[in-house]
């Protein structure tokens, strides 16, 4: 597989990275967010680099169970955050959590890549695919079985529609409340509520043939 | 495995730390874009542009409304109609029209108009040059005494006694 140019210049064991800090995404009322990010707009680039930190892993984890292969999950964030310094200049507040403006950012990248062609959402069979390059850094366990339910898993989910991904991700996989969920994704409560029942139904059915995973989410 | 417990796995998924840490440096040391000044003018004067010539346009038709008003004939400055009023109306004063009657004309009525015929009836008949019935039906006897007595002395009958005798 040819390495994009992006992930070979990325490459390297220079320094280490900063620890991530948590913080609240409920209806972007964060004063110290607020004031970095008034900072990042008007040119800071050290706030922006904050930002960066906040959010880096969560956009990562969202492009990942979306597109599934490493390199192509951090090309894509590359260029999320990319395009997020580029334009952060015109970002005005208007309640959102900065997050929301990431992940739109995010999901445009995903559509551009896949108009690209670079890689297409038709999936590897699981006997074909290599374990290695599978989205989940399992550390304790390891083992290939788990890795490969792991994977089923995503591809089931990344076989959605995208509000549904969206919803499952945010819902499951970050943990966030109802209300943080409608603030990330722009939408209502009752929208997003709805949006989770109908992805938990269709993944459902999309996960039936396999009995190894329990279906324990409503 | 419970999926429950699968998605919690999914909270791993972490980015490569040397990854990160060059896609950061990489990313603010990327400069950003300057708008350009000059474009921003351009715009400014574009838009400006791009309103008055709607209020040009918008004028202009409003003209164009009014100009079927003709009170003032300075609010109408464009005449689109071919229709001349003041032309009109000359046009119909100049035209002459006399009207005649031809041919009118009316007889006098004489005394050796024969006695079995009531004399208005007979005028009537000479008029109107209708044959007249026998005068002895009372219906018209009585009617016509006193026009007899009236009309027996006159040898001419004007029109206008005739119309009150027709009248009756």
């Amino acid at each position: 597989m040819e390495i994009c140019p992006v992930r070979a210049f990325l490459m390297g064991r220079d320094s280490n990275l900063s620890t991530f800090s948590t913080f609240s995404m409920v209806d972007g009322g964060d004063n110290q967010e607020l004031d970095l990010i008034k900072a990042a707009v008007g040119g800071d680039s050290s706030a922006f680099g904050v930002l960066y930190d906040r959010y880096q892993a969560m956009i990562y984890r969202f492009v990942m169970i979306k597109v599934g292969r490493r390199e192509e999950a951090e090309d894509i964030t590359h260029q999320v955050f990319l395009s997020a310094w580029q334009s952060v200049r015109t970002y005005r507040h208007k309640g959102f959590p900065f997050s929301s403006w990431l992940y739109r950012i995010a999901r445009n990248q995903i559509i551009d890549h896949y108009r690209a062609g670079a890689n297409r959402k038709g999936e590897v069979s699981i006997e074909k695919a290599d374990p290695e390059s599978f989205a989940v850094a399992v550390d304790h366990a390891g083992n290939i079985e788990a890795k490969i339910e792991l994977e089923t898993v995503r591809a089931a989910v990344a076989r959605l529609r995208p509000d549904y991904q969206d919803v499952i991700i945010l819902r499951f996989v970050e943990d966030m409340s109802l209300k943080e969920s409608a603030a990330a994704l722009g939408k209502s409560e009752g929208a997003v509520k709805l949006l989770q029942h109908r992805a938990i139904r269709e993944l459902k059915k999309s996960l039936a043939g396999d009995p190894s995973i329990a279906f324990d989410i409503q | 495995m419970k999926l429950s417990h699968i998605f919690t796995q999914f909270r791993r998924i972490d980015p490569d730390p040397h990854y990160s840490e060059k896609s950061k440096r990489v990313i603010l040391a990327h400069p950003r874009e300057a708008m350009p000044m000059r474009g921003t003018s351009i715009m400014v004067f574009l838009r400006m542009l791009e309103t008055g010539v709607a209020l040009v346009l918008a004028g202009f038709f409003l003209l164009l409304a009014t100009g079927s008003f003709s009170g003032n004939k300075y609010l109408a400055p464009v005449r689109y109609s071919v229709i001349d009023p003041s032309g009109l109306q000359a046009e119909a004063q100049a035209i002459d029209i006399q009207i005649r009657l031809a041919n009118l004309d009316y007889s006098e009525v004489t005394s050796t108009a024969p006695q079995s015929t009531t004399p208005e009836a007979g005028v009537v008949a000479h008029l109107l040059s209708l044959p007249v019935k026998d005068a002895s039906s009372t219906a018209s006897s009585t009617a016509s005494g006193s026009v007899a007595s009236s009309t027996a002395s006159s040898t001419s009958l004007s029109v206008n006694d005739a119309l009150q005798a027709l009248s009756q």
